[in-house]
């Protein structure tokens, strides 16, 4: 069986919207700390 | 008395972001998403999934984290006294009521629970269990657990030892305070939460397929039983439901925990992007590392059949009962390593998630009686170390299962439509949007002010009318209650009205002895 081509654009996406997501809150997190 | 003193303060931002994300991630990341997602479209359940991540967890959050920080400008802790802000109505501080009813209740028995994942960290790393079947290892946890006797466990001992053991650290944090205690904790336990998550997770992408000569039972088989769509299942309305059902659990939102933590924020700290940070920390732990551990390992070892029934058996089920016999075999090197792994992150995930529980009713009894925290933190020890006796010694006959229904699955949703009412129909939606947008490190979309106003309460509502039909009225009538158990059922019962009784009684008291005098 496997993942199949839909099963592999699900999981990429998904995983990279929530990575993204979590990059730029901490990013911003981060750098309002920084500047305060 | 606290309430002439100075409020305790976060000590900083990320400890804040990290505690409440502590709050959030709990055993359901990790066992409860996966089997949820396996069971209701794969892949395709992430479409409502991610649709309600936006129209119901973020909102929820925000606004959780606004009527925290606007009842902290009034030094309220708990919901009682921010409903009561909210909205000047008699009635307004019992319904706030229902936020330390619901946080105590899960707490009496959360902690049992969370103990049991202390209890077998320690079996995996002294090689209690190897070599197990599925009945050997149900018989292991139902003897650990006092339900039935074995060679290992011939008492309760060990499960009330660890129980005590895990209840006096839970206490211990929560009477050193806010920032030395629960944000010390956090920044401790959530780091290596995620590095053992993280280390799981490769070591079962890493392990292909156990057993040569099964290839179909292979860790790739486990991630297509997860992410492979099944489109069909989008037309189902009970997988809607059940996506709405996932994130409004996983966030920990409807407890009265975020808004204790947020009462603690100065009036123009950030809740805007903390509340964004918070929830994707807790989709990274579930959807990220949550769905890559139990599930495709469980299908690598058992097979598509057998891990469909054992995800039809339930989270407990797969954690405690699947887990151990996978690390415990011989095609899993180092398991006893990778079982204390496993059960210590689950041991984590839940004390960040306790001691959130215990915050709004040690904040209730500071803010609105004036006792110092340690008495408070003493006061609730007693009242939560007399009732879990319940829980442990009548576990078998669903009392624990009876109190998990209304105060951690019905309770929260109700709470949770409450609280959005309040917030965006009475508080008004203008001074709860101004009140969220202050001091934001980045401006919430106004697209959110629709959602909160409008879509929230709407969602809420059409689950809490779901769940009412389809679980609560057949639970409240013990339709399908075991004969046997129905006076420990009732038993539950009357422990949960005692509890709400004197709560109410004590809002009533502390609003007669403090705040009508004030008014």
């Amino acid at each position: 069986m496997g993942l199949n081509t839909s099963g592999i654009i699900f999981i990429v996406l998904a995983w990279t919207v929530i990575i993204s997501l979590i990059t730029f809150c901490f990013y911003k997190v981060f750098k309002t700390e920084q500047k305060k | 008395m606290s309430q002439n003193g100075e409020r305790e303060q976060w000590g900083t931002k990320i400890g804040l972001i990290l505690a409440v994300a502590g709050n959030a991630v709990g055993l359901g990341n990790f066992l409860r998403f996966p089997v949820q997602a396996a069971q209701n479209g794969g892949g395709a359940f992430m479409i409502p999934y991610f649709i309600f991540f936006l129209l119901l967890g973020i909102p929820l959050m925000w606004i959780e984290w606004g009527i925290g920080r606007h009842g902290g400008k009034f030094r309220h802790g708990s919901a009682p006294g921010m409903f009561d802000v909210l909205w000047k109505n008699k009635l307004a501080k019992y319904f706030g009521a229902l936020g330390l009813f619901i946080s105590i209740t899960i707490l009496i028995y959360y902690t049992y629970i969370e103990s049991w994942t202390l209890g077998f960290s320690l079996f995996s790393i002294l090689g209690l269990y190897s070599n197990e079947t599925r009945e050997t290892m149900t018989g292991f946890l139902s003897s650990y657990q006092g339900v039935t006797t074995s060679e290992t466990f011939t008492s309760l001992w060990p499960a009330y030892s660890l129980m005590l053991v895990t209840f006096a650290l839970n206490f211990a944090i929560l009477y050193k305070g806010i920032s030395k205690g629960i944000e010390k904790l956090a920044k401790i336990a959530m780091p290596l939460l995620f590095i053992f998550a993280i280390i799981l997770a490769i070591r079962i992408f890493t392990l292909g397929t156990p057993d040569p000569a099964i290839p179909e039972n292979s860790v790739a088989n486990g991630f297509a039983f997860i992410w492979n769509p099944d489109f069909n299942a989008l037309g189902n309305p009970n997988i809607w439901l059940a996506a709405a059902g996932q994130i409004f659990f996983t966030l920990s939102v409807g407890m009265g925990t975020i808004h204790a933590y947020a009462s603690y924020l100065k009036p123009n700290d950030d809740i805007a992007l903390s509340g964004l940070a918070t929830a994707s920390t807790n989709e990274f732990a579930e959807v990220v590392l949550g769905a890559s551990i139990a599930i495709p390992v469980a299908v690598a070892f058992f097979g598509l059949e057998a891990t469909k029934e054992i995800a039809q058996g339930g989270a407990f089920n797969l954690g405690f009962v699947s887990m151990p016999i996978i690390f415990g075999s011989e095609h899993f090197p180092m398991g006893e390593m990778f079982g204390f792994m496993w059960f210590l992150l689950l041991f984590f995930a839940g004390i960040t998630s306790s001691v959130a529980m215990g915050q709004p009713v040690v904040a209730f009894l500071e803010d609105e009686f004036g006792m110092d925290r340690k008495k408070a933190v003493s006061a609730l020890a007693i009242a939560v170390l007399v009732a879990v006796q319940f829980v442990i010694f009548f576990l078998k006959y669903g009392f624990l299962d009876e109190m998990d229904y209304w105060a951690g699955t019905f309770g929260l949703v109700v709470f949770a439509l409450i609280e959005t009412i309040l917030f965006m129909w009475v508080f008004g939606a203008d001074k709860a949007w101004k009140e969220m947008n202050q001091g934001g490190d980045i401006k919430i979309p106004m697209f959110f002010y629709y959602v909160m106003k409008y879509v929230t309460p709407v969602i809420l509502t059409v689950l809490m009318a779901w769940w009412f039909f389809q679980s609560a009225v057949p639970t409240l009538l013990l339709q399908n209650a075991v004969p046997e158990n129905i006076p420990y059922i009732w038993g539950a019962r009357i422990l949960m009205v005692a509890i709400a009784v004197i709560l109410m009684l004590m809002v009533k008291k502390a609003w007669g002895n403090n705040h009508s005098e004030a008014k």
